[in-house]
This record gives structure tokens, sequence and C-alpha cells, in this order.
């Protein structure tokens, strides 16, 4: 057993050396409030620990440091025994955002068949963008579990690659779980508004209010002009929260034809929808709209009049 | 009849078989701020020593092995 310097550090290590695997999971216990460095190694030495409770506490613990110094360890926990593990050692390793790591997190998906450590992994691989992960990825937009549909979703959404649009838009029209279409929806960003614009214009009708909402946003960012009529219906929708997004995009968009409608939504019960309607006006700053934030400048609601006279500047502004 | 005059009971209940506090764990006694958590000489395992709880529940969620259970009093929950 290597010796350190440390005293505490040195104590730790005594229990880390200890036979019974319950002192070795207090030693670890221990481990994060040691600011030495050495305790890196320490820890490295819990992760290949034989017993599961052990390399389960260091695997909880293992984000209290540095991932570069445990690269090599975090990746061979991805192929631990223990899903917890597996899953800590996934979630480490994302935080590296090091293209290296890429391939062997490619190749312990291939190997799991647990869905939360396969989201997990898809997590991790998520940001660093490794054309490898655009196959299993594909793959897994058809797995049973939701939250690894969710994140391969996501892994797509990143690679942003114009031949995954129809798996994308099929996924955002017709997955069974809410969450995964809504994910799907905001994904759909990357387009070009040609190519996904009637997809979002039909998700503006989904059954699930929070899909309606990533519609309108996802048109709004797109500026997809030819989807004004159906944003200005959606500004009607029975949820507040989706008209606002829509009242949103159509200020986004800039049109002018919107006017009207947006007048209506500046009288809602809704001070939120209010407040987005006279957001909109401004950022349109046409003289139609200028009636509408007049009236906007008494509202009961103060956040209403402040942006409103934000309106008022932008519409002086442009006149 | 006998005169029931202390309590049977204690808010915080440790599981003598999922504790490790003889293994050396003190995360319960550690975090608890009135220190009314102790090591029980016989058994090393965490008790309630004094019935001051604050019921502020630190040391149900930091056990590493889930052994303690905070019991809130009815007309606090």
């Amino acid at each position: 057993m290597k010796t350190y310097d440390d005293p505490e550090l040195q104590a730790i290590a005594v229990k880390l050396a200890s036979d019974d695997p319950g002192i070795r999971r207090v030693g670890v216990l221990d481990l994060v409030d040691s600011g030495e460095p050495e305790a890196v190694e320490l820890l490295l030495l819990a992760l290949r620990d034989s017993d599961t409770s052990v390399r389960q506490e260091a695997a909880k613990v293992v984000d209290e440091f540095e991932a570069e110094d445990m690269a090599d360890a975090l990746i061979a926990a991805l192929g631990d025994s223990d899903e917890v593990v597996r899953n800590a050692a996934a979630h480490a390793l994302a935080d590296l955002k090091d293209p290296a790591v890429a391939e062997p997190l490619l190749q312990a998906l291939e190997d799991s068949t647990d869905g939360f450590v396969v989201a997990g992994i898809l997590r991790a691989l998520k940001p660093l963008r490794h054309p490898g992960s655009q196959r299993p990825a594909l793959a897994r937009l058809g797995d049973e579990s939701a939250v690894v549909r969710r994140e391969a979703v996501g892994v797509i959404g990143w690679l942003k690659q114009p031949e995954n649009l129809p798996a994308l838009v099929e996924t955002a029209q017709h997955d069974a779980d809410p969450e995964v279409r809504r994910a799907a929806t905001g994904a759909l960003v990357y387009a070009t508004p040609n190519q996904v614009g009637q997809a979002l214009i039909g998700l503006l009708k989904d059954e699930h209010w929070q899909v309606r909402c990533e519609a309108a946003n996802s048109i709004g960012k797109l500026d997809y002009q030819d989807a004004v009529p159906a944003l200005m219906e959606s500004t009607r929708d029975e949820l507040w929260q989706v008209r606002e997004k829509s009242v949103d995009a159509l200020g986004k968009l800039g049109s002018v034809d919107a006017i009207p409608v947006l007048g209506e939504c500046a009288k809602d019960a809704m001070s939120n929808l209010r407040k987005a309607a006279i957001g909109a006006l401004g950022t349109i700053a046409h003289s139609d709209g200028r009636p509408f934030v007049v009236t906007a400048l008494d509202d009961p609601d103060p956040d209403v009049r402040k942006l409103a006279r934000w309106a008022m500047s932008k519409l002086d502004a442009a006149a | 009849m006998p005169i029931a005059n202390h309590h049977a009971a204690v808010p915080v209940i440790v599981d003598e078989d999922k504790c490790i506090a003889d293994k050396g764990c003190t995360v319960c006694i550690d975090v608890c701020p009135l220190d009314v958590l102790w090591i029980n000489e016989e058994t090393g395992k965490a008790h309630m020593k004094y019935d001051e709880c604050w019921y502020c529940m630190p040391c149900e969620a930091d056990c590493p092995t889930d052994a303690v259970t905070v019991n809130i009093p009815y007309l606090l929950r």
C-alpha cells in the first residue's frame, strides 16, 4: 500500500485497504472531503473495487473530482457490471467533452441494454457530436423506453445532419410520448424552413400543449413566413401557454397581417399573454399596432405597462 | 396502573441492519445541527440519544445506506 504525507489521506488509504467492504465504503465517503490532489488515486482504486457497494459509492462522488485525471478509469468503468457505476461514469465523461472518449462511449452503448444507462451514454455522446453516434442514435429512436428515445433525439439534434430530418419529423409527429415529440419538435430548428415548415404547422395541432408550444417556438426560430395563418389560428388555442408562444412567434416573424389578432390577445384576461402580445407589437413596430399599445399603457399589470412603454418607443422610432 | 413518565419512541429511527456506523461512518452524526445522534457503545450503530429533534432531515437525506427515518409529528407535517 502506498503511503501519503497527509495524515487524513493516509487514514483514508488505510480504510480503503481494509478487508471489510463496509469500511472501504466509508473510506470513499471520507474521500470527498479531502482536498489533496492524490485523493484521485484512491478514488480510482475504489472505482475498481471488487465490491459493488464501494464502486457505487465511488461513482457517486466521481463528479467531485477532475474528470481529466481519471478518464481512463472512467472509460473502464463504462464496462462495469453495475448499472449505477456505468451511468455515473458516462455522466462524468460527458463533463469532459473530450472527443477521444466518443469511441469508448459508443462501444459501451453497443454493450448496454438497460434503458437508464443507454440514456446516460447517449446524453454523454450528445455534446461530442461524433459522426459515429448517428447510426446508434437513429436506431434508438425506436427504443421501447421513452427516456432513451428522448436522448436519441438530443444526439440527432446536435449532429445537425440534414439526412436525419425525415426520422426526426417522424418522431415529432408520431412518437407515443409527448416529451419525446416535444424534444424532436425543438430539434427540428437546424433544418431550413422549407424542409420542416409544413410538419411544424401540423404540430401546432398536437394533442399535447407542450408540443404545440415548442412547434410555435421552432417556427419563430426558423422564421417560416408561410406559417403566419396557422400561428394566427394558434393564438386562439385553448391554453394560454400555447397562445403566448404563438404570439411570440408572430412577433419574431414580424407579421403585419397578424396585428389585429395580436390586438385581440392584448385584451386577454391572462396578463402573461397580454405581455407577449404587446412585446410582439413592439417588435413588429408597425403603426397599425399603436392603438393596442396605447390601451396597454393603462394595463392593470405593471409588467404589461412597462412593456407597453418600450413598445411605444419602438413605434416612435419606426415612425 | 403504571404511569408513563418517559417517551417510548424517538422521532429518528435508525435501521441497525442498514447502518454502517460500526464501519466508521458518521454522516448522520456530523450533519445533525443539534448533536442529538450518537453511537451506541454496545452495537456500534447510530441512534438518537436526546429527543430534541428539529425535523430538519439531513440525517435521513444524507445517510449513505438509507438507514435513517425521521418521523415528523402529525401536527408539523
